[in-house]
């Protein structure tokens, strides 16, 4: 297996630092002395958003041959247009953003409930 | 006649078990038209209805959904078969009776079974009614698609014949359709889909797959459309359907074949998703895609790498990919049909047997099988040859 390239996705990618820097002023988040906002904290990645980035790691490894790891620097939950969750750090301006999205959609007749969880990685190397 | 009055009449037949049914014959009141005129009855094709001789404003097409949208797309790709708009807003029954033709039309009980069905009795008994209540000797007969099968079935009793001086047919399928191979060609990329995802040996799933599948598919189309593959295009016809066709001709009855050469797909409707039309955008996350109409001849109908929207795009874009070359739009066939629907609709079986027969007429429009009963230069022409058969 190998990572998909894409256009669409591509394109779509070079656009994560502008994301991140909008959603940053609408986010709780760590106050100016470094400490964490006690608002709202980053949790855990749940685990099947844990296992698919290390997946990623590893095709990004086999691909650049370089051992990475990825820092959440920020992340929000929206739960059918509002958001419930959400917390930002800070990007660092040379440094290259991974975009990671859960997206929960249940359609119905009735109607739908969405559950979009996202966060804003930032690579580093390994240690 | 500026505004026909049609009138309603329940109609009992039987169905060739003996079993009593009844249809809804309407039909132009005698007093508003001259009398001793042929009746002409219309004959709709395959899942349709009256509503394809009748005038009414066109309909809107539907408002493309381009841009960013709040949600996911919960609609996975497919094309959707539209109605382009008309451009002339009268119905062929209209035209027909501002001329001065009383008309009739149903709509049909078993319009999607087998071929011809029982539809030639329903026929059959609206040529009945339209004899009594118009004290005429015969009718005319015009059918759209299936409808031209319907009526050529009827035709090929002897006795029935002498009932009918003209038949035009409509994009009818004198040489077959490719419509009912497309279940067959969606069971197979759903068993190939399946052995990709799962990653199991193709063998082990072939079985379960292909017999669910089918029944699936059984379900939905494919039981109306395996019962017609009497219909299903072949090089050369099917031997049912030259049968029904060569028994159907007769000497006295003035035959007038008109078929749409344009492909079908120019009233379809384009869903383009891309990968990442399901990842959030921006903040407040909202997510990109968008949806066309008529696309342009070199436009990508879409873009989705992933396997399982792999198989929802065939599930419903179906006969597009199954027949490209079938729906290409620089693909205007000159022998006339219009691709999948209807094969070589200017065609009789008739005709290529015997070509000295001069009771046979073509005409070719560059329409798409849906659209050619609308269009006026479609209609005036029906109007003339049954003006000319009527001497008027």
């Amino acid at each position: 297996m190998e990572l998909i390239r894409d256009a669409s996705m591509m394109s779509h990618a070079a656009q994560i630092g502008d994301t991140f820097e909008t959603a940053r002023q609408a986010l709780p988040g760590r106050t100016e002395d470094g400490l964490e906002s006690a608002e709202d904290e980053l949790v855990d990645l749940p685990d099947e958003v844990q296992k698919a980035q290390e997946a990623f790691k590893q095709l990004l490894q086999g691909a650049t041959g370089a051992s990475v790891d990825l820092r959440i620097v920020q992340y929000f939950r929206y739960v059918n247009d509002e958001q419930v969750e959400g917390w930002s750090s800070e990007l660092a301006s040379d440094a290259e953003a991974v975009q990671i999205s859960q997206t929960i959609a249940i359609n119905s007749a009735y109607g739908a409930y969405l559950d979009i969880r996202q966060w804003i990685a930032q690579v580093e190397p390994a240690p | 006649m500026s505004d026909p009055v049609r009138i309603q009449e329940v109609l009992p037949y039987q169905l060739a078990s003996g079993e009593a049914r009844t249809l809804e014959v309407f039909y132009t009141d005698p007093t508003r038209v001259p009398r001793g005129r042929t009746p002409v009855i219309l004959v709709h094709g395959i899942w349709g209805d009256m509503r394809i001789w009748q005038s009414g404003a066109p309909e809107p097409l539907p408002v493309p959904e381009n841009g960013l949208h709040r949600g996911p797309p919960f609609r996975i790709p497919r094309t959707v078969q539209v109605d382009a708009p008309w451009e002339h807003p009268t119905g062929l029954w209209e035209t027909l009776e501002q001329a001065g033709f009383p008309t009739l039309s149903w709509k049909q009980n078993d319009a999607s079974g087998g071929l011809p069905g029982e539809t030639d009795r329903e026929l059959a008994a609206v040529i009945a009614f339209a004899l009594q209540t118009y004290g005429s000797h015969t009718v005319y007969l015009v059918a759209h698609s299936r409808g031209g099968v319907v009526c050529r079935a009827y035709l090929m009793d002897p006795h029935a014949a002498a009932n009918v001086r003209a038949l035009v047919t409509i994009g009818t399928p004198h040489w077959g359709s490719r419509l009912p191979a497309i279940p067959g060609q969606m069971e197979a990329w759903i068993v190939q889909a399946l052995f990709g995802l799962l990653g199991l040996p193709g063998h082990v799933l072939a079985w379960f797959a292909t017999s669910l599948i089918t029944r699936m598919i059984n379900d939905f189309t494919a039981r109306q459309l395996a019962d017609f593959d009497m219909l299903a295009w072949r090089e050369p016809p099917n031997p049912r359907l030259q049968a029904v066709m060569a028994q159907s001709s007769h000497q006295h009855i003035h035959y007038v074949a008109i078929a749409g050469v344009y492909p079908h797909v120019r009233d379809a409707r384009i869903y383009h998703y891309e990968l990442s039309s399901y990842l959030p955008q921006g903040w407040p996350p909202q997510f990109l895609w968008e949806e066309t109409t008529y696309p342009a001849p070199d436009q990508p109908a879409m873009k989705i790498p992933l396997s399982l929207s792999k198989i929802a795009d065939r599930l419903n874009i179906t006969a597009w990919q199954a027949m490209p070359e079938w729906y290409a739009e620089s693909a205007i066939r000159p022998e006339g049909g219009d691709g999948v629907v209807s094969h070589r609709s200017a065609w009789f079986a008739d005709e290529e047997r015997n070509p000295a027969h001069g009771y046979i007429k073509n005409y070719k429009f560059a329409w798409g099988h849906s659209l050619l009963t609308r269009q006026p230069e479609v209609q005036q022409t029906i109007l003339a040859e049954l003006m000319a058969c009527e001497n008027l």
